[in-house]
Parts: structure tokens; C-alpha cells; sequence
């Protein structure tokens, strides 16, 4: 009895630790959520590294605006991993999410962290924007590696 | 696969006499006269990759090294007292200390040990090493680029650690069997200049088949373990069985599409063409080739850009 106590409590406890797992979405549409996310923290990063290479002119505003918008993905990107989600051949999401849960949403909080120091400084010139987009993509690299499949 | 492998060492088992003429190592007996270039060495070191498999992980995990927090990754990738472990569907091996050690590393070896090893895949007692170890690859390293790395090692911290022995089913364990799979997939002949190409496509061909042995996991592979060769670079199941690695060659699902430069700025910086960034293997990759002087990663995207369009193995639904 006290052991099942125990197990409610744990269940409840993981619920809220997730906070409210997206309500009504359907596991496909969780996928589909979390990708379109990322997707986004795709573009702006191709925003940003673009104009590093020359290729479009450097635009302080638009830098700016996609280290904002990549800031606002980490909270709403970790809320969408239900334990029913893991494993579905259409996610690249590896296991590991779930094996480590704490260490997958500490990566999400850096990327925060340094996208919102970016918004900070990337109007300040080509220059300023160069540093933190290092230091941004270093976390695309740090948890890719462990938390997303291999393959192409 | 695995069976088929420990049944051809068993069958090798009772081949006799034939058999430990068939599988006795062969080893290089003098070396160039030569003075070490510790610039060159280190360089063949972030080339090699050598520290993301000896590098001393201090979170010691199965599949990827892991810096501690706040640790430099630079540090622990020259702290080269092994233990990285590798799950291969022949089992789990452990890559070893080779840090200047003398006693539980290699402190005490001679430049010929080591270019043995790394050109023969043979150990200074005449046993054959598991491929595990990719000198596969390294075999085709120039013998002053080994010593050059040779000298470098030992200027890196020697550090007093036994990795655990390898996990192998039992006929697997007996390493003359090796001399077989040898006999079948290595080929020890160095690097064959090709004529045809340009100095900067052949410095590409030597870095990506010699030290940066991309093939390794780039080349799809037969049951037992062999390069599948008509398939070069053309893609295939991730060597520790859990993903697919990318076809790299012209084929339009492989690198067709990036321009040498977007190679040299993904190699570089980690990030690709959609500005995605590097995935699982290929970030530790990514990360000592950025360690390289630019003019090794643009030899590197020439090289590839001159590839023929492969098609690699169809990939299985998930
Ligand atoms: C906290 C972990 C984490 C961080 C940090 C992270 N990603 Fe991701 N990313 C993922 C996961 C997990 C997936 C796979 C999601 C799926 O398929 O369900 C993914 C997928 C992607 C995709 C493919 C989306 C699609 O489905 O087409 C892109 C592009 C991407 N990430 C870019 C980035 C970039 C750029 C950064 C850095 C600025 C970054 N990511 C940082 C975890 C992360
Ligand atoms: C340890 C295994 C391993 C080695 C060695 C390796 N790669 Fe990779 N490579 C991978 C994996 C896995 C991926 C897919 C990464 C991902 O999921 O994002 C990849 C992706 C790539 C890509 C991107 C392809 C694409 O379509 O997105 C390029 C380019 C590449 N590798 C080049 C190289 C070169 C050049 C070398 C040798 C210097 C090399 N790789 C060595 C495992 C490896
Ligand atoms: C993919 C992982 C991997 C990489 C990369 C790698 N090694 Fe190893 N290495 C191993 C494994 C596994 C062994 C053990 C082989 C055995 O026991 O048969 C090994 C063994 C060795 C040994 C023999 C040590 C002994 O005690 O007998 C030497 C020397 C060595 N490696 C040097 C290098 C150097 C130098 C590089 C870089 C150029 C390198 N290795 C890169 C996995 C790796």
C-alpha cells in the first residue's frame, strides 16, 4: 500500500515536473510540434550565420529578432516529450531523452541562456554577433550529439 | 554476423599448420632516418581523432566521451589514458592508455612498435590487433606523419590507468584468428599516389582515407566486417548499430547539393547548408577537424567534390 502510495505520488510528482504536457495533443502532433520548433531555430540560425558568411548583409534588427525567437523555443520545445512519444519512427529523438531527462533539459536551458545573452548583443555589429552565434551553435552541436539520431 | 565471424575462426582453428603461416603477423623492420615535427604531429593527432576514443572521458559512458562540466574538451582529448568504451555488434571494446605511461601506457615503446601498430595493426609482442582500432585507415599514414605523431604523444601527460579488458565472445577473444580477417580485408601497401588529380584533391584523399579514416564509417561493410569498396563513402548502418551514416560521395542523396565551401564551413564550424547542426559520431569528428589548419579541410572538400555519385545502401524503414 505504502509502496503504491509511493508510485502515485512519483506519477504525480513527474506530471508536474513535465508541467502540462501540452494538453490534447495527439503523440503525432507532439512530434510535429517539436519539429516545426526546431525548424524555426533552423531558419533563424540560417538568418544569422548567412549574414556571417557574407552571403546576405548584416542586418542588426533581423539578427537580433532570430536570437529572440530561438530564445522563446527551449521552454515550449521540452514540454513536448511525453514518455508515448519516444521511439516513433518519424522523430529523430533518441532514447537517451528519456534516459536522461535532467541533462536534455539543462542543453535546452543553455541554448536559452545563450540565445537570450545574443538578443542582448547581436545588433552590436558583425563582430559581436559572431561571438555569441559560436557560442549559440555550440549547444545545437552539444545536444544533437547525444539526443538526436544519426542519419540524414 | 557475429556468428559467422566466430565460425570462420573456428574453422580457421583447425586449419593447422597452413593456418599460423596464413596468420602470422607481419611486421615493418626499419624505419627512415628521420627528425620529429611535434606541429605535424599534433596535427595528425586532430586528424586521427585519437583522443575521442583514448581521450580519458571522466565520465566514463559507453558510447560518447564526455567532457565534466565546465571541463575544456580540448584537455581531456590529450589526457589519453583510455577506457572509452565501443559496443560493436563483436562485442564491447575498450580503447587502452596510450599516454607516455611506462607502465600502464606506452612509455616504454620504440618508434617501431608504434608504426607497427598503427600501419600493421600488430602490438610490440607480435599480437594482431581488433580493427576496433582503426589502423584500416592508418595504414595508409606516411611513416613520418606516425613518427611525427609518435613524438607528440609523448609530450602529453602520462597518466597511471588500466582500461578494463574487452568483452568478446570466446573464439573472438583469441586474437591469432585475427591474422585470417587480415588476410581477407587488410591490405598492408601505404598511400598510392594518383596522377590524374590535382595536388589539393590528393592532400584531401590522403587526410579523409589515411588518419581522418572517414571510411570507417562512411563505407558500408560486409557480415564480416570488411569495407564494401563499390561502395565508397556512399553511406550505410552507424558502426554501433543504432543509426545510419550520411552518403557523402556526388550522389544527389549525399553531398551533390554542397559546394566545396559549404563542405569546408560544416567541417569547420559543425553547422551545414540548412545551417542544421552535426548530429551523434560526426560532432567529435567535426571537432578535431576544426582543430586542422583551413587549407586540410579545403583539401578535404576538394577531394570530395571530386567523388563519383554512389549510391549506397537502401535504408530500412525505421
Ligand atoms: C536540448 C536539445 C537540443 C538543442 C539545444 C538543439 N536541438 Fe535541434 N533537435 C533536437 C531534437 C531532439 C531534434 C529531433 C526532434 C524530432 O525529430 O522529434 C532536433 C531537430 C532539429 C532539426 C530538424 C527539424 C526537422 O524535423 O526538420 C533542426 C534543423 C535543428 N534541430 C536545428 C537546431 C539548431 C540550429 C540548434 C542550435 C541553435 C538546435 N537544433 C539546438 C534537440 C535540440
Ligand atoms: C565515427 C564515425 C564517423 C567518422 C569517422 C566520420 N563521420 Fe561523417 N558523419 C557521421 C555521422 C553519424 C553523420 C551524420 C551526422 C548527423 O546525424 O547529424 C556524419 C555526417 C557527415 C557529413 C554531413 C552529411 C550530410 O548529408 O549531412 C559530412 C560532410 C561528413 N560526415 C564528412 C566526414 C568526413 C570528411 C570524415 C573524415 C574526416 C567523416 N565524416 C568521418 C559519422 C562519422
Ligand atoms: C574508433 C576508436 C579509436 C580511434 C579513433 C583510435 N584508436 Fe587506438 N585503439 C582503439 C582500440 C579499441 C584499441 C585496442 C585494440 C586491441 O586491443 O586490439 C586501440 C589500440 C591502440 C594502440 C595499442 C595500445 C596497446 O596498449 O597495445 C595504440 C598505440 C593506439 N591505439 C594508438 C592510436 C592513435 C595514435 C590513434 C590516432 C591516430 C588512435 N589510436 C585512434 C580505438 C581507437
Amino acid at each position: 500500500m505504502k509502496q503504491l502510495r509511493r508510485l502515485l505520488l512519483l506519477v504525480v510528482g513527474m506530471g508536474l515536473a513535465v508541467g502540462p504536457v501540452a494538453p490534447g495533443l495527439a503523440q503525432e502532433d507532439v512530434i510535429k510540434e517539436r519539429q516545426k520548433l526546431m525548424k524555426s531555430v533552423g531558419k533563424a540560425t540560417k538568418t544569422m550565420g548567412e549574414m556571417l558568411q557574407g552571403k546576405v548583409p548584416y542586418d542588426a534588427a533581423a539578427a537580433v529578432a532570430a536570437m529572440e525567437t530561438i530564445a522563446g523555443v527551449p521552454a515550449k520545445f521540452v514540454k513536448l516529450f511525453p514518455e508515448d512519444s519516444a521511439g516513433d519512427p518519424d522523430s529523430k529523438a533518441a532514447d537517451a531523452i528519456w534516459e536522461d531527462m535532467a541533462r536534455f533539459q539543462k542543453l535546452a536551458a543553455s541554448l536559452e541562456k545563450d540565445a537570450k545573452a545574443g538578443a542582448s548583443v547581436a545588433g552590436n555589429g558583425p563582430d559581436a554577433l559572431k561571438g555569441a552565434f559560436v557560442k549559440l551553435t555550440e549547444n545545437c552541436k552539444a545536444c544533437h550529439k547525444d539526443f538526436r539520431l544519426e542519419d540524414n | 554476423m557475429r556468428n559467422l565471424l566466430i565460425g570462420l575462426v573456428l574453422l580457421a582453428g583447425v586449419g593447422g599448420s597452413a593456418f599460423s603461416l596464413l596468420t602470422a603477423p607481419s611486421t615493418i623492420a626499419s624505419l627512415p632516418a628521420h627528425t620529429p615535427d611535434l606541429a605535424n604531429g599534433e596535427r595528425m593527432f586532430w586528424a586521427g581523432g585519437c583522443g575521442s576514443c583514448h581521450g580519458a572521458a571522466s565520465e566514463r559512458r559507453c558510447d560518447r566521451p564526455r567532457e565534466k562540466e565546465g571541463e575544456d574538451k580540448e584537455t581531456y582529448k590529450k589526457r589519453l589514458a583510455g577506457g572509452r568504451c565501443l559496443k560493436t555488434p563483436f562485442g564491447t571494446f575498450y580503447a587502452p592508455n596510450i599516454s607516455p605511461d611506462r607502465e600502464t601506457g606506452i612509455g616504454t615503446w620504440t618508434a617501431k612498435d608504434f608504426v607497427n601498430a598503427l600501419k600493421r595493426g600488430v602490438a610490440p609482442d607480435g599480437r594482431h590487433y581488433y580493427p576496433a582500432f582503426p589502423y584500416t585507415s592508418y595504414r595508409l599514414m606516411r611513416t613520418e606523419d606516425v613518427l611525427d605523431l609518435f613524438a607528440y604523444l609523448k609530450t602529453l601527460p602520462p597518466i597511471r590507468a588500466r582500461a578494463p579488458a574487452h568483452e568478446l565472445a570466446l573464439p573472438l577473444r583469441w586474437r591469432r584468428g585475427l591474422g585470417l580477417w587480415k588476410l581477407l580485408f587488410f591490405e598492408e601497401d601505404g598511400f598510392r599516389p594518383r596522377p590524374d588529380r590535382s595536388a589539393l584533391e590528393e592532400h584531401g584523399r590522403y587526410l579523409v582515407d589515411g588518419p581522418g579514416h572517414c571510411g570507417e564509417c562512411h563505407t558500408p561493410r560486409n557480415l564480416l566486417g570488411g569495407f564494401i569498396k563499390s561502395q565508397y563513402l556512399a553511406g550505410g548502418p552507424s558502426p554501433d548499430g543504432k543509426g545510419w551514416v550520411p552518403n557523402i560521395t556526388q550522389h544527389p542523396k549525399g553531398l551533390a547539393n554542397w559546394s566545396a565551401k559549404d563542405i569546408a564551413y560544416a567541417l569547420e564550424t559543425g553547422l551545414t547548408p540548412s545551417f542544421d547542426s552535426f548530429g551523434g559520431a560526426m560532432v567529435e569528428v567535426q571537432e578535431n577537424l576544426a582543430k586542422l589548419p583551413a587549407a586540410d579541410r579545403a583539401a578535404i572538400a576538394a577531394y570530395l567534390k571530386s567523388l563519383p555519385a554512389i549510391a549506397g545502401p537502401e535504408r530500412p524503414r525505421r
